[in-house]
């Protein structure tokens, strides 16, 4: 097995990776970062809804009542998220658990977190869209919402010159999307950084006894063991004396599960505590006073979010435009005003499919969904989810889904059942939720009775082992989860740069590591 | 082509079946449930091995069944029922067998000749079949929507059954959005777009 030495070792590519990888570089460090999925960009995108493709770089883990989607890829999920970039509201973070004790660590409010908000919109270019740039579908959702009188807000994205192809989802192939392939990344190799694909990181153990880590760093280091090249790849051993897991909710947590025997003092809160911002769905075919909507013309976001049900019921509210593959995948949609119930295939499907792409809307509330997930490993070490709390999940799903109806069904909407199903076309039974939001697998806490990194994003007994993504999110967020993965990566990224005593370098045309504010 | 009846090939299996059947026999028994030893042993007739005409005319009128609708050239071009990649793959051809045995013993026809209300009748029975046979058609009908609403086989085609321009193609700016923009917003409450 070779052996590799480095400063500091970055595990994925992703938006909770990216940041340290920069700001690491730019002060100095030796910078290795180890992505698990393959090399792709702008040019090798494509606009297909091919699953060869598709699943090259999207995975999933499931349950029966949950669903996790997650991107294995050089720039992690920024390459195929739908750019919208929003900001947190307040509540989220004063979220609290049943013991009353608060989720976030103390002193990380969203005062705290909007410097790195700042830091993080300015890398990505994050701006509110104009009137002119919303699709039909945003539009049509937005005059639902006026028709009761409640609020609409225009989204804001990471995108320049887009041109509304409708295929943010499979990776924009015009490099118009603000991915961190046009930003963190390469900026981050001009700096220094070395970036490697398809190298799998296979565990970690903290090391023996003397001093491999960068000037300034406490402990030892730590051994990684990653395969290079693919499952029959060269075995590779990095000596670090820094490492960021920034692999994402899933990732991390998984390899964190895997070095148990090198990390023995590891909190029993890894892999537990995942929370999936609270993803609930409602479908109806619009009225026939409605102009057409449009499911595939326009960015894959419709571009408008109402805020009105936040303060009342914690949730955000948009509407959808999932292509058809992701519809067919999300579940068996059926009019739900006629009887006897309408077969899922068929000719019955067939009319009601060809109402989808200007007819039908969907609403998505995101909401603020207790941590209530669980990643373990099986006997052959393999991955699996599970939740807890299905009744409360399946009470808060009966009451969000009630919000959204009330709102399709005062507009005069005809409704549809959304029966979800899992990868083999089978139903699911009860509460479930999917998502690619998910957080907290490793989340950030000011004890170890209470998580598994400190408010710095270190490992708690473990010094200079950091985690900088989704895992260490501690809650759902109610809006799309990546500008504050990012942000927070931006404020994990600075303290290990501030406790090094090292002194941010920009290059490269960055923003200095230090925040306004 | 001669066409066996499910009872005769199972009386007079080939020796290849006969091999498979005894190999397989203790696995039989220990699943015990039909579908599953019946996928496993093969012991459906040799004229629904893959790519065969037998084979092929039943999936292309499930592919029908499932979504009707399509041109003939629009239901060949569904490869998903045959595509190692997908997990149907290596169960197809008995897929095929089962969807004849099951509209020959109801309306005594093949399932490709049969009219659409008869041939929705044998795949709904074959949805209410025992738990494997419910995964195989639910899996297989699955596919074959997505397939064909997605148009997976081809980046650019689309589906024209519902509307679906497939990639490569921009909608012009004029039809994508509606004239008049403002008229469609309502009030926000934010100066940004980020909540408080």
């Amino acid at each position: 097995m070779r052996t590799m030495r480095t400063d500091v070792l970055i595990v994925g590519s992703g938006f909770g990776a990216a940041a340290p990888a920069l700001r690491l570089a730019q002060a100095g460090l030796g910078v290795t970062v180890l992505e698990k999925g393959p090399m792709v960009g702008p040019g090798q995108y494509r606009q297909t809804q091919d699953p060869k493709y598709l699943l090259t770089y999207l995975k999933g883990l499931g349950s029966e009542h949950l669903g996790l989607t997650y991107a294995e890829a050089y720039g992690g999920g920024s390459g195929f998220y739908e750019m919208v970039s929003l900001r947190a509201p307040s509540i989220a973070f004063a979220q609290r658990d049943p013991r009353g004790r608060r989720l976030w660590p103390a002193g990380i409010d969203r005062g705290a977190m909007d410097p790195w908000y700042d830091l993080a919109e300015s890398m990505l270019r994050v701006e509110q869209i104009g009137e002119g740039d919303v699709p039909r579908s945003g539009q049509v959702f937005a005059q639902l919402m006026a028709r009761l009188g409640y609020s609409c807000d225009r989204a804001r994205y990471a995108v320049r010159n887009c041109l509304g192809s409708g295929f943010c989802v499979t990776g924009c192939i015009y490099g118009a999307k603000q991915s961190l392939h046009v930003n963190y990344l390469p900026q981050a190799i001009a700096a220094g950084a070395t970036v490697t694909c398809d190298a799998e990181v296979i565990d970690i153990r903290a090391a023996r006894g003397g001093a491999s880590g960068p000037a300034g760093s406490r402990g030892a280091g730590y051994r990684v063991r990653c395969r290079v090249g693919g499952p029959k790849g060269e075995l590779v051993e990095y000596h670090a004396g820094l490492v960021v897991l920034g692999g994402g909710t899933v990732g991390s947590a998984l390899l964190l599960l895997r070095s148990a025997k090198g990390l023995p003092n590891l909190s029993p809160h890894v892999g537990r505590n995942i929370a999936f911002n609270g993803s609930v769905k409602a479908a109806a075919l619009l009225p026939d006073d409605m102009p057409d909507g449009d499911m595939y013309a326009g960015r894959s976001h419709p571009g408008m979010i109402s805020y009105a049900f936040l303060a009342s019921h914690g949730i955000t509210i948009s509407t959808v435009k999932p292509l058809p593959l992701q519809m067919m995948a999300a579940g068996r949609l059926r009019l739900d005003d006629v009887q006897p119930t309408p077969r899922w295939w068929g000719a019955e499907h067939v009319a009601l499919m060809k109402q989808v792409r200007h007819r039908m809307i969907i609403l998505l509330s995101l909401g603020l969904t207790p941590p209530a997930g669980r990643i373990t490993l099986d006997g052959k070490r393999a991955p699996r989810l599970s939740v807890e709390g299905l009744p409360q999940m399946a009470a808060y799903e009966s009451k969000i889904e009630a919000v959204l109806r009330s709102i399709l069904d005062r507009n005069g909407c005809r409704p549809i059942s959304v029966e979800p199903v899992d990868r083999g076309g089978m139903a699911h039974h009860g509460a479930y939720y999917s998502t690619a939001h998910q957080t907290g697998s490793c989340r950030m806490a000011d004890t170890p009775e209470m998580g598994v990194v400190d408010a710095h994003g270190e490992v708690f007994g473990y010094p200079g082992l950091y985690v900088s993504d989704g895992a260490a999110i501690p809650t759902s967020l109610a809006v799309n989860t990546s500008l504050t993965i990012l942000a927070n990566a931006e404020r994990i990224a600075a303290g290990i740069v501030a406790r090094l005593g090292r002194a941010p370098v920009p290059s490269g045309g960055s923003p200095m590591l230090v925040p306004r504010g | 082509m001669t066409h066996t009846t499910d009872s005769t090939a199972r009386q007079d299996p080939s020796r290849r079946q006969a091999i498979r059947m005894l190999a397989g026999g203790v696995a039989a028994l220990a699943m015990g449930a039909c579908t599953p030893a019946t996928i496993v042993l093969k012991a459906y007739p040799e004229e629904y091995r893959k790519g065969s005409d037998a084979t092929e005319a039943a999936l292309l009128a499930f592919i029908d069944t499932v979504v009707p609708g399509l041109t003939p050239a629009e239901r060949r071009a569904v490869t998903v029922l045959h595509d190692p990649f997908y997990p149907l793959s290596p169960y197809s051809d008995f897929l095929a067998s089962d969807l004849d045995r099951r509209s020959r013993k109801r309306y005594r026809s093949r399932f490709s000749i049969l009219p659409l209300d008869q041939r929705t009748t044998v795949v709904e029975a074959g949805f209410s079949g025992d738990t494997i046979t419910r995964k195989l058609y639910t899996g297989a009908a699955f596919l074959v929507q997505a397939a064909v609403y997605a148009g997976i086989q081809d980046d650019r085609a689309g589906s024209r059954l519902i509307d679906f321009p497939g990639g490569y193609t921009l909608t012009p700016t004029t039809t994508a959005w509606l004239p008049g923009a403002p008229r469609f917003a309502s009030w926000a409450s934010t100066t940004d777009g980020n909540p408080a």
